[in-house]
């Protein structure tokens, strides 16, 4: 903060003086300019849609059929061409990801000001791409995580690729979710816990949300340092907003029915004031996926005041409270039995209404304060101040001592009774038959939640003669409430026309509460707040199978839960954060290049509300807790002999991190650009990850370190004559991450851990975008292809552990088959070929990939734009080199080997392996048209057409499910099914808009 | 142009009522209705038919298992009850006539099945076949090993047992021969006068997740036939009701346990030779007359690890109340009592004087 203040106070001593603007792009000039004359033209390059500066555009000036003069509109997007001789000029503006524009200037003998020249993104659809274009995917209970990456960008490539490739997840260069920076107003808004993208804090706030500036790969940005995967920086300023009236209604069939917004922008008043606002309905459910709805809500407001030329103050609020039905992944036997890939477990009918079981439910208002200031032409500093609070539920069915509510369960599956080879032990054809009938004709609704049998047996369920009933079927709701404070300070410093220095800090603090509460009791008149697993195994023993030890000591019996109540677990999760950086940014002529570098501190802690029975830990005075019921200590303690606890605060895990980057430009005649960037990272775990579990006790994982990244990507670009093209390598090594799965394991009644620690990955490969004009006036030829190659290249350790259970199941064990597996040499007839000493031979190693994404993305589409304002476009993807989540548990020894103990070439060539998706190609469409109505009013709209050749086999994720089934023959295990989510088939949107 | 503004507002408008009403109707109301009961099957839902006994029911029995083909209705209530865990993805029912195991296959049963519940079961397609002595009903099964298998598929419940009205029920006292009286097995019986044998079987698996066969078991029971010091160990120094995986885990961790001092013994020399615990059944032997009743409990349930009331190893006279079963082991007859749950255990006297 100190170095902040002072960098404030101190720069404008060195800072010049004079109140013009300095242009600071490069000329490319054609013709002797006249040296006296003052004749001139000047203006801003921007992005119409938000205002944003749009640097690097060319614009070339002609007089008649010469050019006269090619610049380029520097960082700011500002550009400046003076000693122009008097007359009429025709000035063509284009930028990589724009459509090009042509303004007509008359030079009288004075610096003409033009203001703002603004561009149209060359992707109009592209505006209506959020984070609610993703289906909340309902992964919570499998380990696996669901965080899909948004690409942004005004660049040819990720124009195309961010739109085209979501509709498969797309990650771009494979990297999580977390590595993408997303800024709101400067600052960053990563989760505190998890490092996700929060999208959904303002999806449906498209308008309010508009105006973006982003940077690709390795790229710093004028707002933060960055990491690997960009930086996306959403100005949310009213008066980045479009100023006037816009309502919009969009219809799709693929996620929502119905969206209705509305946006008013004041612009910035004469007074100084600008306001806006925006709100928005998401409603109803789709074609595709029963079950899954959308009840949410969207409002923004933000008010922003100008001090004279130098200060502006600006106030912004925003939430999107309602709730949203989740989809579950089934296997492939559950799909063919029911005919659908895209069917959905979460719901049932209750008294004829669906009902879903899976409900994320949430209020999360954000406050933003933000103050700008330009004390001198060439200094902009600015502070912000970020809060976010309120609620985020997900609801799901508990249950104690009853069956397995869940319709897909396998027990109740046909595979479950019969399975053609005989080693599975399940050889009943009949009951196979009974069991397929039942789902394929879904007879007394075996396809879904049974609501009324868990209400029922609720109903019945009283407790020793009495007539109050204890639950045994209740709806939960899993909470995340985040109170998340953020401070940002960043100046810019033009010192030069050589050198700007941008840099800041910036400080977070937060304290989010994990706990369950009971959201609906579901007909019967109360829970009880104790461990069912554990009491199956300390049934001697009330005290170990508590929830809430303190309050089972204080009263004798365990608490009875209503509504409302909390229970199981309740900790808060407490991060702090603090990093400094700067940026220097060099230009000198053709050339420009930057080196920037970033320096933090992380730590974080846990701090447990309840005292858990299993891990009771110490008394206050640090003597061992004794049982009331068996007089047995209940202090239990670790392989190190720390005691193992619940409540209190856990030991500081703290990190200080630092990563540097540079980069350098060539930019040479005729539009081309040549650049390079390289970069070290050194990142800290997040709270998420560092846990073995944090549902129930402070333990950290073992061997938690910071992930060291380095990455660094060469990129060419072409840009001229409605040409646009980018090509660019890249290639990232990934060390030392950490992962904690978290699933739910049924045999165990309770979340088993899988925390794994030492991932490394390494990911290269190639990226191209081109947009080629061609002989029909606006038509273009566009394609974009993302070719990579992801890897693990480690095998990590992992330490798994169950919730309710002190036992450690694998302790900090090596995943041997993690990274890759040995494929073995077989002869024609298949059988596996040994060597000399009778040891099997090795073909390959078989690696394992980065799943999640295809790794082969292309797109190649024609796109007409006519000056009537209508555009058409049709294009066809390809996807392949997809991979399934892979779990450590099929990758250890254990699993390999089997029950004999003996890894034979069949059991790790199985057991092993990793699923690759198949290729994938769609063809979408889509035309849109908009009138002018008076020069004032503004009509449009747009269509679209997704997978119009209505494939329904594409894989978009899945997991694999973290279980073995014993052979009969008691050598080997087998596998449970994988899990996978299916792409919806034909699908449309239209969206149609009404401005003034 | 304003006349087409209008029309371009009116044709939106009508466009955001008609997709209102559809999404309306696709998000789901915040509140449900809670859902109706259950139905309660009473006779009347079967017009015309006369119920089986579950007497005649077990003498469908021929010696090899029968799968029934023809409408046989069976009513009967509910005798037993997993929810203490002492029974798993079974259940019992007996009518007047007798008592007959219902192989379920599904779990927690007691939450649908409740102690006492009349329930009517279409035996059309189930099959009778016996166990070890004891004819059940369950589903045909696949595996020779086994003459009857679980049902399992809840299609297969859903049309074949429907549940009846509840209702109440009180064990049948029997004697000292009523214990051997087939017609009892299967039944809920109160065994009155009863005092404990110190006596127990069970079986130990060196390990547990190897095959549970060979030298891997090691049998606690008395065997007359063994002329060795086998008699003087009694219970073996097991004095639960049975053992869950944690009771034998303390039993292994106890450097004073040694099975009464069975361990050194031929067939184990260490403890150390147990590689992981294990939960296990156990058969706590009680003498009425010269009649032993094994009370047969499960290393999964809660009262696993409760310890047998110390009265009752000093020699108290207790009554027992459970599912009076049977068991050939093919070495001879078995009589064994299921325990719903230790509320089946009353001690009425000491040193025998209470009946």
């Amino acid at each position: 903060m100190a170095i902040l203040l002072a960098a404030v106070f101190a720069l404008p001593a060195f800072a010049q003086t004079d109140t013009k603007k300095t242009y600071k792009g490069r000329l490319e000039v054609y013709e002797n300019l006249v040296k006296d004359n003052k004749g001139g033209v000047e203006g801003t390059v921007v992005n119409r849609s938000g205002r944003v500066p749009v640097a690097d555009a060319m614009l070339t000036l002609y007089r008649g059929e010469t050019v006269v003069l090619k610049g380029y509109s520097d960082t700011d997007g500002y550009f400046l061409f003076e000693n122009l001789p008097n007359g009429i000029y025709r000035m063509t503006v284009s930028a990589a990801g724009f459509e090009p524009s042509v303004v007509n200037v008359t030079v009288e003998g004075f610096m003409k000001d033009l203001m703002f020249v603004s561009l149209v993104a060359s992707q109009t659809v592209t505006s209506e791409l959020d984070e609610s274009n993703f289906a909340e995917f309902d992964m919570i209970d499998s380990g696996y995580d669901d965080s899909p990456s948004i690409l942004y960008g005004n660049d040819v490539y990720t124009n195309i690729a961010g739109y085209d490739f979501s509709s498969v997840r797309f990650k771009n260069r494979g990297y999580n979710s977390e590595t993408q920076d997303v800024y709101l107003s400067g600052i960053r808004m990563n989760d505190a816990l998890t490092g996700y993208t929060p999208w959904s804090l303002w999806s449906g706030l498209n308008e309010a949300m508009r105006s973006k500036e982003t940077t690709i790969g390795v790229e710093p940005s004028d707002y933060g340092f960055g990491g690997y995967n960009g930086v996306t920086n959403i100005l949310a300023t009213p008066s980045s907003v479009r100023p006037g009236w816009r309502f919009s209604l969009l219809t799709n069939s693929a996620l929502y029915r119905l969206r209705l917004m509305a946006t008013y922008a004041s612009g910035q008043l004469d007074n100084g004031w600008s306001y806006a606002f925006n709100v928005s309905a998401r409603l109803g459910g789709n074609d595709w996926v029963q079950g899954v709805y959308y009840r949410s809500f969207a409002y923004y407001a933000g008010v922003e005041k100008k001090f004279g030329d130098e200060h502006r103050l600006s106030l912004m609020v925003f939430a999107t409270p309602g709730q949203r039905g989740a989809q579950n992944a089934s296997t492939q036997e559950v799909y063919d039995l029911v005919g659908s890939n895209t069917y959905n477990s979460n719901w049932g009918y209750q008294n004829g209404k669906m009902r879903n079981a899976r409900v994320r439910n949430t209020h999360e208002p954000v406050m933003v304060l933000k103050y700008t200031a330009n004390p001198l032409e060439n200094l902009e500093a600015s502070a912000t101040i970020l809060y976010r609070t309120g609620k985020n539920g997900y609801t799901a069915l508990d249950w104690y001592d009853a069956q397995d509510p869940r319709p897909d369960y396998y027990r109740y599956l046909p595979s479950y009774f019969y399975i053609e080879n005989d080693d599975y032990d399940r050889v009943d054809q009949t009951k196979f038959g009974w069991a397929t009938e039942a789902w394929q004709y879904n007879i007394n609704n075996t396809q879904h939640i049974n609501w009324d049998r868990l209400y029922n047996i609720n109903y019945n369920n009283f407790v020793n003669g009495t007539d109050r009933t204890r639950s045994k079927y209740i709806q939960e709701e899993r909470r995340t409430d985040q109170n998340d404070l953020n401070f940002n300070a960043s100046v810019k410093w033009r010192a030069s026309s050589l050198f700007t220095l941008t840099g800041g800090v910036d400080y977070k603090w937060n304290r989010t509460e994990y706990y369950k509460r009971v959201n609906d009791l579901l007909g019967g008149d109360y829970y009880l707040n104790i461990d069912q697993f554990a009491e199956r195994d300390f049934a001697s023993d009330a005290a170990k199978i508590q929830n809430d030890l303190d309050y089972y000591l204080a009263n004798g019996a365990a608490q009875e839960l209503v509504k409302g109540d909390k229970y199981s677990y309740d900790y808060y999760a407490n991060v702090r954060r603090a990093n400094i950086w700067a940026n220097g940014n060099f230009s000198a002529g053709a050339f420009k290049g930057y080196v920037a570098a970033e320096a933090g501190y992380t730590k974080f802690w846990r701090d447990g509300l309840l005292r858990k029975g299993l891990f009771a830990g110490l008394n206050d005075d640090g003597t061992e807790i004794v049982s009331p019921v068996t007089n047995e200590v209940l202090t239990s303690y670790d392989s190190n002999g720390d005691v193992i606890t619940s409540k209190g605060r856990s030991k500081v895990a703290d990190f200080f991190t630092w990563s540097v980057k540079g980069g350098a430009s060539w930019f040479f005649t005729g539009g081309h650009r040549v650049y390079a960037n390289v970069g070290y990272f050194n990142d800290a775990p997040t709270f998420s990850q560092a846990f073995v579990s944090p549902r129930t006790r402070n333990t950290l994982i073992p061997n938690l370190t910071t992930t060291k990244t380095f990455s660094a990507d060469v990129n060419y670009t072409y840009s001229n004559n409605g040409y646009d093209i980018r090509v660019t390598g890249f290639y990232t090594k990934i060390n030392d991450q950490t992962d904690v799965m978290s699933f739910y394991d049924d045999s165990q009644n309770s979340f088993t851990n899988f925390a794994m620690s030492g991932i490394d990955q390494r990911h290269m490969g190639v990226e191209l975008g081109f947009k080629v004009p061609l002989p029909l006036d606006g038509l273009s030829l566009q394609g974009v292809l993302s070719w990579g190659e992801y890897v693990y290249t480690s095998n990590p350790r992992m330490t798994q552990t169950v919730d309710n259970s002190a036992e450690v199941v694998f302790d900090n064990a090596i995943v041997p088959y993690w990274m890759s597996h040995p494929v073995y040499a077989k002869d024609i007839d298949g059988v596996y070929l040994t060597d000399d000493e009778g040891n099997y031979i090795v073909d390959k190693n078989q690696k394992h990939y980065v799943p999640s994404t295809p790794q082969l993305a292309a797109s190649l589409g024609f796109n007409y734009r006519l000056p009537t304002y209508w555009f058409f476009e049709l294009n066809a993807n390809y996807f392949d080199k997809a991979y399934l989540d892979m779990n450590p548990l099929y990758r250890t020894d254990l699993a390999v080997q089997g029950m004999d103990g003996n890894a034979s070439p069949v059991e790790i060539e199985y057991m092993a392996a990793q699923e690759k998706f198949d290729p994938v190609f769609l063809l979408n469409a889509s035309v849109g048209k908009s009138w002018y109505i008076d020069r004032k009013y503004n009509f449009g709209f747009s269509l679209e057409i997704k997978n119009i050749l209505n494939n329904r086999n594409v894989k978009t994720g899945g997991y694999e499910q973290t279980r073995l089934i014993d052979s009969a023959s008691g050598e080997r295990y087998y596998r449970f099914d994988p899990k996978y989510f299916y792409m919806s088939g034909i699908n449309y949107m239209l969206n149609l808009y009404f401005r003034f | 142009m304003n006349r087409m503004i209008k029309n371009i507002i009116l044709l939106a408008g009508g466009v955001v009522l008609a997709l209102s009403a559809m999404s309306c109707d696709e998000f789901p109301p915040v509140k449900y209705d809670d859902p109706e009961p259950y139905k309660v099957y009473t006779d009347a839902d079967f017009p015309g038919v006369t119920f089986t006994s579950v007497a005649d029911l077990k003498a469908m029995y021929e010696g090899e298992p029968v799968e029934i083909r023809r409408d046989v209705y069976i009513k009967a209530q509910v005798n037993s009850s997993d929810q203490s865990g002492n029974l798993y993805r079974t259940m019992y029912v007996q009518d007047a006539t007798g008592g007959i195991e219902v192989k379920m296959g599904t779990r927690n049963l007691y939450n649908e099945y409740k102690f006492g519940q009349w329930v009517y079961i279409n035996c059309n397609g189930l099959s009778v076949g016996d166990y070890n002595g004891m004819v059940g009903l369950g589903y045909k099964s696949a595996d020779p090993k086994y003459e009857t298998a679980y049902i399992d598929s809840q299609y297969i419940i859903d049309t074949h047992i429907f549940r009846g009205e509840p209702g109440k029920l009180e064990p049948i006292l029997i004697d000292e021969a009523g214990i051997t009286a087939k017609d009892n097995y299967g039944r809920y019986v109160t065994v009155s006068g009863l005092t404990y044998g110190n006596q127990i079987f069970a079986i130990l698996y060196k390990d547990p997740n190897a095959e549970h066969e060979g030298d891997n078991r090691w049998f606690l029971s008395y065997d007359p036939s063994y002329d060795g010091p086998v008699n003087t160990y009694g219970n073996f120094g097991i004095d639960t009701w049975a053992i869950s995986e944690t009771g034998f885990q303390k039993l292994l961790d106890d450097p004073d346990f040694d099975f009464n001092g069975a361990i050194p013994c031929e067939d184990i020399q260490s403890k150390s030779e147990f590689v992981a615990p294990y939960s296990y059944s156990v058969s706590q032997y009680f003498r009425k007359g010269s009649t032993d009743l094994q009370v047969r409990s499960s290393g999964y349930a809660r009262f696993a690890d409760t310890r047998i009331d110390q009265e009752i190893l000093d020699g108290a006279t207790v009554n027992l109340t459970g599912i009076l079963t049977y068991y050939n082991s093919g070495s001879g007859a078995n009589y064994q009592m299921i325990l719903n749950d230790l509320n089946g255990v009353e001690i009425v006297g000491s040193d025998g004087a209470g009946e």
